[in-house]
């Protein structure tokens, strides 16, 4: 194990700033406490006792990201099209994600980077995610509306990772986890240590084993559905800050008569157009129909297909949700049904 | 908290469902709550956590008998809402309550921490030992709370006819933004609005926002705001929605307070606000019977151009 | 050195300020040239969105130019606009914009000089309009 003392953080952060972008968690000027990752520029305050709002997965999946543009020009007398679908080439590092958003991180490459062959395996992820350094700051506090000991390894999480930040007296024992952690934890701001790992934060539980079923015998029941989902207001919040959820939109955009380009922006399927067809029919009109895709998708059409759940217990559905609402009240509901 | 328990057990006698809250153990403050049987309403409460606006369901309940229970804040946009015809006011029993003023929770949260049983009395807020004076943490449309107690109820709980207090600006960005020039102002609004991700938190906690699942926000026809998320396009987004609220507005910073990257939707919101007041007298909310300004008109009042 | 144009978008009313502007062009009257006119049936159709989108893609100037109260074709379109149109120039200091930059008024079908002194009047105010103060 290597140690890397508080005061080398501010350099840690300078030396990755030279060759990539660096995020960290920071409030937000003119807030009173939102904390977002974004990128920190030399001397800025980096907030790691307060969770950010939105996971770190826009890094590798952006709110909005071009996919391609498109020119349109005149050459002897014949129009042109030029098209420009360039990967992404940026280097990135995030700085004190936790181990549930990186677990997200993980979560996703298992469905963009699809090795097998059975799937997709996207470019424009893949370039991101390729330059994408991940340093993990371990757990050893959290809050109620955390729920990540729910799972096999709860903050003991290392996928997705490079290197782990375990909190110590006087600074941070780092574990890599990846060859790119390895070459980090190289450096001359760490030195080595013998001290154990602390002990890692044991949050409120919630009963996971079952659920993928249980969530499919009272999936007509659309009474249960439309009392648990009656708080509901259907914005896109959860979604969007979830570090597993990744539904996204494709459009094209004019931005003059000759130029534009293909998006793809992020979408929620908690949105009524979400599921709008151009009949005019609506399969999930109500906030209850969407709820009920939301948790079942996670929790069991996507863990029966893949294997993997989609949720990593970071809680941030639960911090952040306009209406109050909690998704292991949800949980506990569909178990008690 | 008796009485309000007792009131509404008795509301729910002729209603399908009564809006309340209740306390969220996960977040140590209170939670948005629907009771359809009296043993449901045997866990209401009513403090200063209370902060959401309990209005922004009535709409989806207008084919049902309901009942809420309202600030004074909240019974503005109830009020609102039945003037201008989207809830029917005989289908809507209001239990109002006095209020003390609602704390801004993340500020408390920030205090405290997540999930920290929050308790308030005597003008201290207080957690597991450690104390704020409230009016620290008060949120704050509420410092320049105008209410005198709800304008609409059909059942009051508690004394009501508390005296409004004066107005503030805790984070000071209201005085900062007025000392800002036009160009600067620009650059504050990119600023702000690059932080935006769509998820419409703002126009779904909005009590007044009625089109809900066909918004324009949203639409691409006609393409107000796109698709993708840029700053500009976020902030042409957002100036729909509060160009639709114009006259309409009753200040109860759900937005605001719903919008997960914190953007002060309120410095907007309260400039329309007091603008229309000026030029009409207008404030929503005001009566049952109101009508918007932006319907109506004045032939011979209207003519602001000879002041210029 | 040519002074760059001062770009104005008008929104003018078809039964009123069109033929006004209509008329000032027939009779050779001479008006600023930055003036882009778009068409609009009444200026109850103007949505003050209208008005912001032209800023956002970077007009210097917007104006919009409706009926003499109790001339409006449709009876009370003129009178809807007053209200929103007075509230969206209020609000624009708000928004970031110089409120200069924002003009309505009403020119009616036959009075093609004042659409010229209207015109030579608002350009120069949005073009001594500054967005630093």
């Amino acid at each position: 194990m290597r140690f890397l003392r508080e005061e080398n953080i501010p350099l840690l952060l300078h030396r990755l700033s030279e060759s990539a972008t660096v995020w960290a968690p920071q409030v937000v000027r003119d807030t009173v406490n939102t904390v977002l990752f974004s990128p920190w520029l030399e001397g800025a305050e980096v907030e790691t006792g307060l969770y950010s709002m939105l996971s770190a997965k826009e890094l590798v999946l952006p709110a909005t990201e071009r996919l391609f543009s498109y020119r349109y020009s005149q050459a002897g007398g014949r129009e042109k099209i030029e098209i420009n679908a360039d990967a992404p080439q940026e280097q990135a590092a995030i700085f004190a994600a936790r181990a549930c958003d990186a677990k997200g991180l993980a979560v996703m490459d298992a469905l963009f980077l699809d090795r097998s062959g059975a799937s997709y395996n996207d470019g424009q992820y893949r370039a991101r995610r390729s330059g994408l350094t991940v340093i993990t700051l371990a757990c050893t506090t959290c809050d109620s509306a955390c729920f990540c000991s729910s799972f096999e390894k709860g903050a003991a999480e290392t996928a997705g990772s490079d290197i782990i930040l375990y909190p110590a007296t006087g600074g941070y024992l780092a574990e890599a986890v990846s060859k790119r952690g390895e070459e980090l934890a190289a450096l001359d701001l760490f030195r080595d240590s013998s001290l154990e790992k602390p002990e890692l934060a044991r949050t409120a539980k919630v009963e996971l084993a079952g659920l993928g079923q249980r969530l499919f015998d009272i999936y007509d029941d659309l009474d249960f559905w439309r009392r648990t989902a009656e708080g509901c207001l259907s914005c896109g919040y959860c979604s969007y800050a979830c570090p597993a959820c990744h539904c996204f939109n494709i459009f094209d955009e004019a931005e003059s008569d000759r130029t534009g380009g293909r998006f793809r922006c992020w979408d929620a399927c908690m949105f009524y157009a979400y599921t709008q067809e151009s009949s005019g029919n609506n399969p999930r009109p109500e906030p209850a129909h969407r709820y009920r895709n939301r948790l079942a998708h996670k929790f069991s059409y996507y863990p029966l297909n893949r294997g993997e759940i989609l949720c990593t217990g970071c809680g941030r559905c639960i911090r952040g949700c306009p209406a109050g609402l909690d998704l292991r009240d949800a949980i506990r509901a569909v178990r008690a049904r | 908290m008796e009485d309000l328990i007792s009131a509404i057990k008795k509301v729910l006698e002729q209603v399908d469902v009564v809006l309340g809250w209740a306390r969220s153990e996960a977040a140590g403050v209170a939670a948005p709550a629907f009771f359809h049987t009296p043993a449901e309403a045997e866990g209401a409460i009513f403090d200063s956590t209370c902060v959401h606006n309990l209005a922004v369901h009535l709409p989806r309940l207008a084919d049902k008998k309901a009942g809420i229970v309202a600030k004074g804040c909240d019974a503005r946009s109830i009020a609102q809402l039945i003037a201008e015809g989207i809830i029917k006011r005989e289908r809507v029993t209001v239990i109002g309550v006095a209020c003390p003023g609602v704390i801004d929770v993340k500020k408390a949260w920030r205090c405290f921490g997540f999930g920290k049983r929050v308790s308030d009395s005597g003008g201290q807020v207080a957690m597991e030992g450690k104390t704020v004076k409230r009016e620290e943490i008060l949120l704050r449309k509420c410092r320049g709370c105008r209410e005198a107690g709800p304008v609409i109820r059909d059942v009051t709980v508690g004394e009501v006819g508390k005296a409004p207090a004066a107005p503030a600006d805790p984070a000071g960005i209201r005085k900062r933004f007025a000392a800002m020039s036009f160009a600067e102002r620009r650059q504050f609004w990119q600023d702000q609005f690059s932080r935006c991700i769509r998820c419409y938190a703002c126009r779904e906690a909005c009590p007044l926002c009625f089109c809900r699942d066909v918004c324009t926000m949203q639409a691409h026809e006609p393409g107000w705001s796109g698709g993708a998320t840029n700053s500009s396009q976020s902030w042409m987004a957002q100036l729909v929605r509060i160009s639709h609220m114009a006259g309409r507005c009753t200040g109860c910073e759900e937005c605001e307070r719903a919008c997960p990257v914190g953007i002060p939707l309120m410095l907007l919101l309260e400039e329309q606000n007091a603008v229309v007041e000026e030029l009409f007298g207008y404030r929503a909310g005001s009566g049952t019977e109101a009508k918007t300004p932006f319907l109506t008109f004045d032939v011979n009042n209207d003519s602001w151009e000879q002041e210029r | 050195m040519t002074e760059p144009t001062t770009r104005i978008i008008g929104f003018l009313c078809n039964w009123c300020s069109y033929a006004g502007a209509d008329m000032a062009g027939m009779s050779r009257m001479r008006q600023p040239a930055g003036v882009r006119i778009i068409r609009v049936p009444c200026s109850g159709r103007v949505d003050p969105l209208l008005v912001l989108r032209a800023f956002q893609e970077g007009a210097d100037g917007v104006l919009v130019s409706g009926c003499h109260p109790g001339d409006c074709h449709y009876g009370s379109g003129n009178y809807f606009a007053r209200r929103r149109l007075e509230l969206l120039k209020r609000m624009l200091p708000a928004l970031g914009i110089n409120p200069e930059r924002f003009h309505y008024t009403r020119v009616s079908a036959t009075e093609g000089a004042r659409w010229a002194e209207v015109v030579s009047a608002i350009t120069e105010r949005v073009k001594n309009a500054n967005d630093n103060d």
